[in-house]
């Protein structure tokens, strides 16, 4: 398994599509939510009846107070207050003892339901205890004030509280089937919210599929799209544009290799073929033979030329660098031109600050220069000029190469640095020219860490400027 | 004078021994480089002409190898590829001259006979041929007795064809030794200086000595 797929297995266990994260996320939440909701109204709904049991169990303990410490107490109306209630079926017990713990008197039946040792020591907390038939009560243990009727000490109360249990029992099996149901209609909303908020993103998925190398022209539908989709959509579609224009221009690039072969091809096949079955003297033979040195030349040039841009696109490809003085170097290519510019009745002028040097590759810089000079030589009508110029900026420097031609039109300008671009098709094959000498102007400044810049206007001359750092990249920065 | 041509493709190599031979030179031929080596050390070679990839051992080992058991021939290195870095590597490993593949025949003629000149000491003050005589340290052409007002790269040129008078010059070859242009210019600029100088030496005079060549380049004979 190479470190690929193993990489893309890593991508693979790791699990939820975003559809099954956001749902989790949202039944959580909302499920809390209820959760948090039903058990606030549980719990406000408990502290209720306590608290109303709470002040029926203070209430009593302050009737039965009241009647204890009446300066003549009435022994009857207490044995009414602490039997009061004994037959209702929701009962209150009383009971007094004696500071020695002995029952003074009771609720009739509290003994045998809630004995008195069973009750908490005094205290003014109310507490909850089970009888001992099981029965749930809340009960309050208090001191009585000292010197009351029958040496009473102490007051015990409870009420039995299971119709509250009962109660809250039930509202507890309520409240289990309606978070039940809430659980699963949060499932089945989020579910379907999900799903909703995600249909774009998965309509985009499946227009994007359709995309391939052959369909390049497709784009994705951006309106109707919510915002944040429509920023990635726009983003994918600037992609597609400039990878359409980079596959437009590959295969422009290789059929124009391709025509460009097949004619020197078919020189040199025909012309062997012609000499072969036909040529009958050796001067047509002669003859043939040059043809085909011709076309051979003519084939090993334009290889040489598209392996040295091939070259020149590689970042690290080497060049040498060795001191070069422009004003030395630039009379050195004008006398080269000179005659050929004449011929064409052009003037060819150089203007070069004395004394600037760079470090550059001689032989790039000398076939850059070259390129764009033939190439004005070629493109300005005769009484025009051309001018070399080279501009110290610093740590770089500018030559341009300004002619007073026909100029470029507008929308020429963008591709003249393109591979076998030629403003006008039919005629420059004619000259030999390729179309290759301004890509490899540019091939050239790259090689040097520089630029080319064109500026046309048609019908008032062209200038292209090479500029070129005055010094290669130091090597560390080189090899980065 | 003895050549040794290390090339491995039959065909080319068969080429080249026809035409060097023709030239007068006598050419062994091996496609191996650890052969080339031994030979190299055992004859006296005058030129040595190295294909960069053989089995074996490649041209620049072969170099080495000869160089530091003091061999001092020139050598010539053809290859296929022209990345700078090969052509540096050749030059500081001692190497005289290189050509890219592909090349024309007529180059490496002319390129070899340079390798032997600058061997064989100073290029000659004078130089005759037909009635056309050079003071080249002067730098004065005469023909037929009549002084030729010419400019200081068109003496260079016509002393560059008087000194291979007989061979065919390519024109990179008379760009680069004229002009010092290190590059295969794909403009006809050579063509229009061989017109001017021809307009001087050749079109006041019955005998024409600048011939054109075509698909090589240009000759005086």
């Amino acid at each position: 398994m190479s470190s690929a797929d193993r990489h893309a297995g890593r991508q693979r266990g790791k699990p939820f599509s975003l559809a099954a994260r956001l749902i989790v996320w949202f039944v959580a939440s909302a499920f809390a939510l209820v959760l948090i909701v039903s058990g606030s109204l549980y719990w406000a709904l408990a502290s209720g009846l306590a608290q109303v049991e709470d002040e029926t169990l203070l209430d009593k303990v302050h009737v039965v107070t009241s009647l204890l410490t009446a300066p003549h107490p009435d022994a009857a109306v207490i044995t009414q207050e602490i039997g009061e209630d004994a037959d209702a079926p929701r009962r209150t017990y009383v009971r007094l003892l004696s500071a020695s713990g002995a029952t003074l008197q009771e609720t009739p039946g509290m003994a045998a339901e809630l004995p008195a040792q069973r009750f908490p020591r005094v205290s003014h907390q109310n507490v909850s205890l089970h009888g001992v038939n099981g029965r749930p009560f809340r009960t309050l243990t208090r001191a009585l004030p000292p010197g009351v009727a029958r040496a009473s000490n102490i007051i015990e109360v409870a009420t039995d509280v299971s119709a509250d249990e009962h109660l809250l029992a039930r509202y507890r099996l309520d409240l289990g089937v309606v978070l039940g149901i809430a659980l699963i209609a949060c499932a089945g909303a989020g579910y379907q919210i999900v799903q909703a908020g995600l249909r774009p993103v998965r309509r985009m998925g499946r227009a994007a599929e359709e995309i391939g190398a052959s369909t390049l022209d497709k784009r994705l539908e951006v309106a109707g799209l919510p915002a944040e989709l429509r920023t990635l959509a726009v983003t994918f579609n600037a992609m597609l544009e400039r990878l359409q224009q980079s596959f437009s221009r590959l295969r422009q690039f290789s059929d124009d290799i391709a025509h460009e072969l097949r004619t020197p091809l078919n020189r040199l096949l025909i012309s062997s073929e012609v000499a072969l079955s036909q040529a009958k003297t050796l001067a047509e033979c002669r003859e043939a033979l040059a043809a085909n040195i011709d076309a051979g030349a003519r084939l090993s040039q334009m290889v040489q030329s598209l392996l040295f841009l091939a070259r020149s696109e590689h970042p690290a490809a080497p060049i040498t660098r060795e001191r070069i003085e422009l004003d030395r170097e630039l009379a050195a290519i004008e006398e080269f031109y000179e005659p050929l510019a004449s011929e064409a009745g052009v003037r060819l002028s150089v203007a070069c600050a004395e004394g600037l040097a760079a470090e550059l590759d001689r032989s790039l810089l000398q076939r850059a220069i070259g390129n764009l000079v033939a190439n004005a030589i070629e493109h300005t009508p005769r009484d025009g000029a051309i001018r070399i110029a080279a501009r110290d900026m610093g740590r770089s420097l500018a030559i341009e190469v300004a002619d007073t031609g026909c100029g470029i039109p507008a929308d020429h300008l963008p591709h003249v640095f393109d591979r076998f671009y030629r403003a006008d098709r039919t005629r420059g094959s004619k000259s030999g020219n390729l179309g290759l000498g301004l890509a490899i102007v540019k091939g050239i400044a790259a090689l040097h860490g520089g630029s080319v810049a064109i500026e046309s206007a048609a019908g008032a001359g062209t200038a292209i400027t090479l500029h070129l750092p005055k010094q290669g990249a130091a090597p560390a920065q080189a090899s980065a | 004078m003895k050549l040794l041509l290390a090339e491995d493709d039959a065909k080319t190599a068969a080429f080249l021994r026809t035409g060097l031979t023709d030239q007068g030179f006598v050419v062994d031929v091996t496609s191996d480089g650890e052969e080339a080596l031994q030979l190299a050390l055992s004859i006296g070679y005058s030129v040595l002409i190295l294909d960069i990839m053989l089995p074996e051992r490649d041209g620049w080992s072969i170099l080495a190898g000869y160089r530091s058991a003091g061999g001092q021939a020139p050598v010539l290195f053809l290859t296929a590829r022209d990345a700078v870095a090969d052509r540096v590597k050749g030059l500081d490993l001692g190497a005289d001259d290189y050509l890219v593949k592909p090349f024309a025949f007529s180059e490496l003629l002319a390129r070899v006979r340079s390798l032997l000149r600058r061997r064989g000491g100073p290029a000659p003050e004078r130089a005759q041929y037909a009635d056309l005589s050079l003071d080249v340290r002067r730098h004065r052409a005469m023909r037929g007795g009549t002084a030729l007002e010419l400019t200081p790269k068109e003496f260079l040129l016509l002393a560059l064809l008087m000194e291979h008078q007989g061979d065919v010059l390519s024109r990179t070859l008379i760009a680069e030794q004229v002009w010092d242009m290190a590059f295969d210019s794909d403009s006809n600029v050579v063509d229009v200086h061989i017109r001017l100088l021809r307009a001087k030496v050749d079109d006041p005079f019955e005998r024409k000595l600048i011939h054109t060549v075509r698909g090589l380049g240009y000759v005086l004979r």
